[in-house]
């Protein structure tokens, strides 16, 4: 670890997880000697190290439950033959209790949501009629572990003409696996312009983000139209971001809980498609 | 048994000491340690054999977690805590070199419960797990300043919780919290 790596408190944070060397940290303790407002915030830090440790390290001591070794991994006893995805352990339950966090969280989204708005009086209409409802049904749906989608991939084909039929528009469903994201499917939902499309897209470690499609208001999709080109609009809420724009008779949110970056990309993947 | 699943399976220990501590509830905790199991197993194709399964793990479950919990501080579900109404019976706790007053602890685990989830994150991954801060940054796939920022954060919002309580805190131990109501 060079010490260029870390300065002012930085160093004091390093010191106290143990980032340093030996000559870094003899550096540190002689500091603290003559800082005492330092020293106390480092013997805090150390306190709640301390602290976190005797709250949760037991937990690793414990038996691990056999129902997870077993559900998880029931190939374990064998010690060959390839893994069998169909003998993954059913997992109900879970789903009922994810299901119950699911709507829980998507519920108090939703107030959280009108909480927002009543304290930010200046949202504009756009915001409102396409941003609001992509990022509440992105808290709503991502979070699923049974039913993310109503109309899995395997069926995209179908998906896209019924959504298209739905939407009054030709639907085409991104491909955003040179992003690292495969297509889990899409779903239809109701919204204050009619008929919306969501679809969800997974990647491999689990990462959810979402697409949502609807039919714009009259007044925006012409004054857009006329221009003739599309500007990309950024909203943040939370750790969620979104990347919306209208181009034609559409309003298109890209929604992900991710770095601006990694976003802005994808959005700008989606919208080459289309 | 191939070297995939020895070190899934030794990795579970770990893994549930991560969950448990961010979702505080033992049940819910076993959920997304299974959740994460399964994906990994479904996944295996795609782990790099010179990764570290591991810290892969973590990420996925840090994932899960963060779809499946984003919406915590206001789901009533994720807020009775175990470990508060476990803290008399807690063997660790008697024992002298953790001796933390019980007061203490009870209000580090409210005042951890209630980091917003990427910094409670960070910082249960360091203080936790023992994780560089090298090895957090490529789990959470951000940069090392951003995990320098998160981790200075939390603990900041720790100090500034802490402090509150335990200057309140009389000789009874139960120093009332005034619930905010959304």
């Amino acid at each position: 670890m060079s010490k260029e790596r870390f300065e002012g408190s930085e160093l004091l944070h390093a010191y106290v997880d143990g980032e340093l060397n030996a000559s870094e940290e003899a550096r540190v303790e002689q500091w603290l000697d003559t800082h005492p407002e330092d020293a106390k915030r480092v013997r805090e830090w150390q306190k709640q190290n301390q602290g976190v440790q005797s709250l949760y390290a037991g937990k690793a001591d414990q038996e691990v439950p056999s129902h997870l070794i077993s559900g998880s991994h029931p190939q374990i006893p064998a010690t060959t033959g390839p893994l069998n995805k169909s003998s993954m352990l059913p997992r109900i339950a879970a789903a009922i209790l994810f299901l119950a966090i699911g709507s829980l969280g998507g519920w108090f989204g939703h107030d959280y949501l009108n909480l927002k708005h009543n304290n930010i009086p200046l949202r504009t209409v756009d915001y409102n009629a396409l941003t609001s409802p992509a990022m509440e049904a992105h808290w709503v749906y991502t979070p699923e572990v049974k039913h993310p989608v109503e109309v899995t991939s395997d069926e995209q084909t179908h998906l896209a003409k019924w959504l298209s039929y739905r939407l009054e528009a030709p639907l085409t469903i991104p491909d955003l696996s040179n992003n690292g994201y495969q297509l889990m499917g899409g779903r239809l939902l109701p919204s204050r312009t009619g008929p919306a499309a969501q679809f969800m897209y997974e990647s491999t470690e689990g990462r959810r983000v979402t697409v949502y499609l609807s039919r714009s208001d009259t007044s925006i999709s012409t004054s857009s139209a006329r221009e003739g080109e599309v500007a990309f609009q950024f909203q943040k809420d939370g750790s969620t971001r979104a990347f919306y724009w209208y181009e034609g008779p559409l309003g298109y949110a890209v929604i992900g809980d991710m770095e601006h970056n990694e976003l802005s990309q994808i959005a700008d993947n989606i919208y080459q498609q289309l | 048994m191939d070297e995939f699943l020895n070190q899934l399976t030794q990795s579970i220990p770990a893994l549930r000491r991560y969950a448990y501590a961010l979702v505080r509830d033992s049940s819910i905790a076993d959920d997304l340690v299974q959740d994460c199991l399964e994906r990994g197993l479904n996944k295996r194709a795609q782990w790099q054999g010179d990764g570290n399964l591991k810290s892969w793990l973590y990420r996925i479950l840090s994932n899960i977690h963060l779809n499946h919990y984003r919406s915590n501080k206001r789901n009533p579900l994720a807020q009775s805590s175990e470990i508060t109404e476990n803290l008399t019976m807690s063997p660790q706790l008697q024992n002298p070199a953790n001796q933390l007053d019980r007061i203490y602890l009870t209000d580090l685990d409210k005042a951890i419960a209630e980091l917003p989830e990427e910094q409670k994150q960070v910082l249960l991954l360091i203080t936790l797990e023992g994780l560089s801060y090298r090895e957090v940054a490529e789990i959470k796939q951000i940069p090392s300043g951003t995990v320098m920022s998160r981790l200075s954060r939390a603990r900041e919002t720790l100090r500034k919780n802490m402090a509150s309580s335990t200057t309140a805190s009389g000789p009874s131990g139960s120093t009332p919290h005034i619930r905010r109501i959304k």
